[in-house]
């Protein structure tokens, strides 16, 4: 199999990173304050202009109800980029916390934990998502946990690396010879110098959490309707395409757009942090 | 139905959520016609749901009654106004009491094994069927309370039962009361379930074979020679071979149709439909189907859908007819009664009698002294807002749309001033829920060619905690006499007025708001001929023929 060439930190034209950018100041900007974007209410029906195409009253048409899809868009930043961020925010943590003790309490620990992470690890991600959400039950929160629980183990296992590396410097163990513990020496000095590689990752596995959000409203566990989001949207949207495509791609697109801007500033924060720590 | 245990009611009341029921009788007579049928070729008939179980006695589904209708005869054969004709059986005595039905039989009938067919096949099936070890999760309930079959002579069975037993013909003339060959049955009871060439018949096809996940193959049956009465075709079908195809995704069945490579399709989903009549060479079947409408039923024992102010308030404040046309393209009719149009008793006089009017809405609640509104525009009264509780299946069991629908529903409500709460849980949660009367909105279709689905939907013995589909949990002394009335008596008037009666009253009392008939929309190549469509509107494919 030929494989796809890595992204070089020069291979990345600088207008790219900052259409990227741009793309994210928007998002958070609609996440954060919609009316900016729309006046318009992303629940309010109106049966009298039902599945009209894009046009001038309504950019990104309407559909069966007769709702704003521009509106539901703008607004549908929200729970999307909430959730996401909420859910990488947690798995990030989490994941610390559980690599470090895998690094830090003993060769028992390291061998118990890890060898849970590595069965876990070998899952597909939303497959274990979905594991979750079956014993958890549907709501938008119970799926930020649910795709924490499922992203945790690859960050377990980057920070007990790093942890391992940093624990064998010099530094460290002239914290033990100091009379350190090891929740000390776990907070001063491994994490923060494990903090690079995480955030990067962090920020790449964003992206990912992002379509498994989507992924998870579209089969209908995330958030409750009429709430606009980008994935119960698409869903509503499907068995439509033929007739309205505009239900469909509007919404396909915003995750699109979001996936790709997220994973392209993530990709260049990461080559930035490379260059930093290799030079 | 009857539904003993929690499980079970959970299982079959999904089931039946899902697949829309049970079954009704045929109307082979109603098919279309197109010159001099032709002898030969293959049809293939792409259907939505794969059968659980080909054991059409135990099965449940629908699909199952569906696919092996043609497979399988019955005693009598119900058409589509809801009269019997002669089928296996070539007449018929009801006792006065309604606790036997004594049958006289064809004597040229033979299982596709040689079998012959005689009363002490009909005595072998129905036994299989009431036995507890059989597991049948529909026909069992269809005999209801069956005492026996006795064996008067060879081609004369009388059925018997505990008590008056009025359905009984209609259950007689659906595909669950088919007859398997006494033969196979002792040799492969147990194995009928996996279909194939097992579930020999008297049917106008054979059960030739099977590839799970994909198809079924039918064949021919030559010596076939004992259609309905009523039937168009009275011999062997025209067609050599009847594939069904399992594709669950509408729009793969709808473009295998479109490109040629099947005939005909089931369950053609509204958005779709223009695409398959704008096409020349393709044309669609719509039909109602039979039983109850898709309906609100309003939970009358706890407040706030204790007062009829407010159930009023809801059945008139919300946009039915805007609702039901945006979302299903016209293509089905709004609902204004519990009865879908094409089952005997339908009420059509109270068709446009409760049109919307949000101000008679937004009156009728300021009467009932939800006067103030809170910081979101809900009404309030002491302090409490006026909330109602109305759960979402979970998605994998929404059908038609129906959340969608909702969510116009809610927003109506909203501007009357109701907060409409739809949390979508997991199904055990959503049972417990709505049949342990918790829920204040439960909405639910129930497919029955029988009028006889008001007492399961009206009855007060139908409590849902205990088994029933009375979601309503009202016991009207009224409703409840009527629709036990009608279950007891084959008189057509009396059951005509009792039924018209007590679709009045529940809309009066607004303890339903019925939405829309649910509608089966079949497409199909115009060279597909003789199709016919039995009462739940599903194809018959006895008569049908392919033209050159």
């Amino acid at each position: 199999m030929k494989r796809l060439p890595v992204l070089r930190p020069r291979a990345l034209p600088r207008p790219s990173v900052a259409l990227a950018w741009t793309v994210l100041v928007l998002l958070v900007l609609a996440a954060a304050f919609p009316g900016l974007f729309t006046g318009k209410s992303p629940i309010e029906i109106d049966a009298a202009t039902a599945l009209r195409g894009p046009g001038p009253g309504h950019w990104f048409g309407t559909d069966q109800l007769g709702r704003d899809q521009f509106a539901r868009v703008v607004h549908g930043a929200r729970p999307s980029l909430l959730v996401g961020l909420g859910s990488i925010a947690f798995a990030v943590v989490a994941g610390a916390l559980y690599g470090l003790a895998s690094a830090l309490l003993g060769r028992t620990a390291d061998r118990v934990l890890m060898g849970i992470n590595d069965i876990v690890l070998a899952l597909p991600q939303l497959l274990l998502a979905l594991l979750a959400l079956a014993i958890l039950g549907s709501g938008q929160l119970n799926v930020m946990v649910a795709i924490a629980l499922a992203f945790l183990p690859g960050y377990a296992r980057l920070v007990r690396a790093e942890a391992l590396v940093v624990r064998n410097s010099g530094y460290v163990e002239t914290a033990v010879t100091l009379g350190q513990g090891p929740f000390t020496r776990a907070f001063r000095h491994v994490l923060p110098n494990a903090l690079g590689p995480l955030l990067v990752l962090a920020s790449t596995g964003f992206g990912m959490s992002l379509i498994s959000v989507s992924a998870l409203s579209f089969l209908g566990f995330g958030a409750r309707p009429p709430t606009p989001e980008w994935g119960v949207m698409l869903s509503e949207g499907r068995g439509l395409l033929q007739t309205a495509w505009w239900l469909g791609v509007f919404p396909g697109a915003a995750i699109t757009l979001t996936v790709v801007a997220v994973t392209v500033a993530g990709r260049a924060a990461q080559a930035r942090f490379t260059r930093r720590t290799a030079g | 139905m009857i539904f003993s245990r929690p499980v079970a009611t959970a299982a079959v009341l999904v089931a039946a959520l899902l697949l829309g029921g049970c079954s009704s009788g045929d109307d082979p007579a109603a098919g279309p016609s197109g010159g001099t049928p032709v002898q030969g070729g293959e049809v293939v008939f792409a259907v939505d749901t794969e059968p659980v179980s080909f054991d059409v006695h135990v099965s449940q589904q629908d699909i199952t009654g569906t696919i092996l209708r043609n497979l399988f005869d019955s005693l009598v054969h119900q058409d589509g106004e809801g009269k019997f004709h002669p089928w296996l059986a070539e007449s018929w005595e009801v006792a006065d009491d309604l606790k036997s039905y004594t049958f006289k039989l064809r004597k040229d009938v033979k299982f596709t094994d040689g079998t012959p067919f005689d009363a002490e096949a009909v005595k072998v099936n129905f036994d299989r069927i009431a036995d507890p070890a059989t597991k049948s999760q529909l026909a069992a309930t269809l005999l209801g309370p069956y005492a026996g079959t006795e064996v008067v002579d060879a081609h004369t069975a009388k059925v018997t039962f505990k008590e008056s037993f009025a359905p009984f013909l209609q259950a007689a003339s659906t595909a669950y009361l088919g007859f398997y060959s006494p033969k196979t049955i002792k040799e492969n009871g147990d194995k009928l379930a996996a279909g194939g060439a097992t579930g020999v018949s008297t049917g106008p096809f054979v059960f030739s074979g099977y590839t799970k996940g994909q198809s079924a193959e039918f064949t021919k049956n030559p010596d076939y020679a004992w259609a309905p009465k009523d039937a168009a075709n009275s011999g062997a079908a025209y067609l050599d071979k009847l594939t069904i195809r399992f594709l669950p995704e509408a729009s793969v069945r709808v473009g295998s149709l479109t490109s040629g490579q099947i005939q005909v399709a089931a369950a053609v989903p509204p958005q779709d439909a223009q695409t398959i009549s704008g096409n020349a060479s393709l044309t669609l079947d719509a039909k109602d189907s039979p039983g109850s409408n898709f309906s609100l039923f309003l939970n009358t024992s706890k407040a706030p859908l204790n007062d009829e102010k407010v159930r009023k308030a809801i059945q008139i404040g919300i946009n039915i007819d805007a609702g039901v046309k945006n979302l299903y393209f016209g293509q089905y009719k709004r609902a204004w009664t519990l009865l879908s149009p094409s089952t005997a008793g339908y009420n059509k006089a109270l068709e446009n009698t409760w049109p919307y009017d949000e101000a008679a809405a937004n009156k009728l609640l300021d009467e009932a002294g939800w006067t103030s509104r809170d910081g979101e525009g809900y009404r309030t009264k002491d302090g409490k807002r006026l909330t109602v509780n109305w759960p979402l299946l979970p998605a994998q069991f929404v059908r038609d749309k129906r959340d969608i629908l909702g969510q116009g529903f809610q927003a109506d409500l909203k501007k009357i001033g109701i907060e409409a709460d739809r949390p979508q849980d997991d199904i055990g949660t959503y049972i417990a829920n709505v049949y342990g009367g918790k829920a204040d909105i439960a909405d639910y279709s129930w497919g029955r060619a029988e009028p006889d689905v008001l007492w399961l939907l009206l009855n007060g013995a139908s409590d849902p905690r205990k088994g029933g589909q009375n979601a309503t949990f009202l016991n009207d002394p009224q409703l409840t006499e009527w629709t036990n009335t009608g279950r007891s008596t084959l008189d057509e008037a009396v059951r005509n007025d009792v039924y018209g009666k007590a679709q009045q009253r529940a809309i009066d009392l607004a303890i339903v708001v019925p939405i829309y008939t649910p509608t089966a929309v079949t497409g199909r190549a115009k060279a597909v001929n003789g199709l016919a469509y039995d009462g739940n509107a599903w194809p018959v494919f006895q008569g049908a023929w392919l033209a050159k």
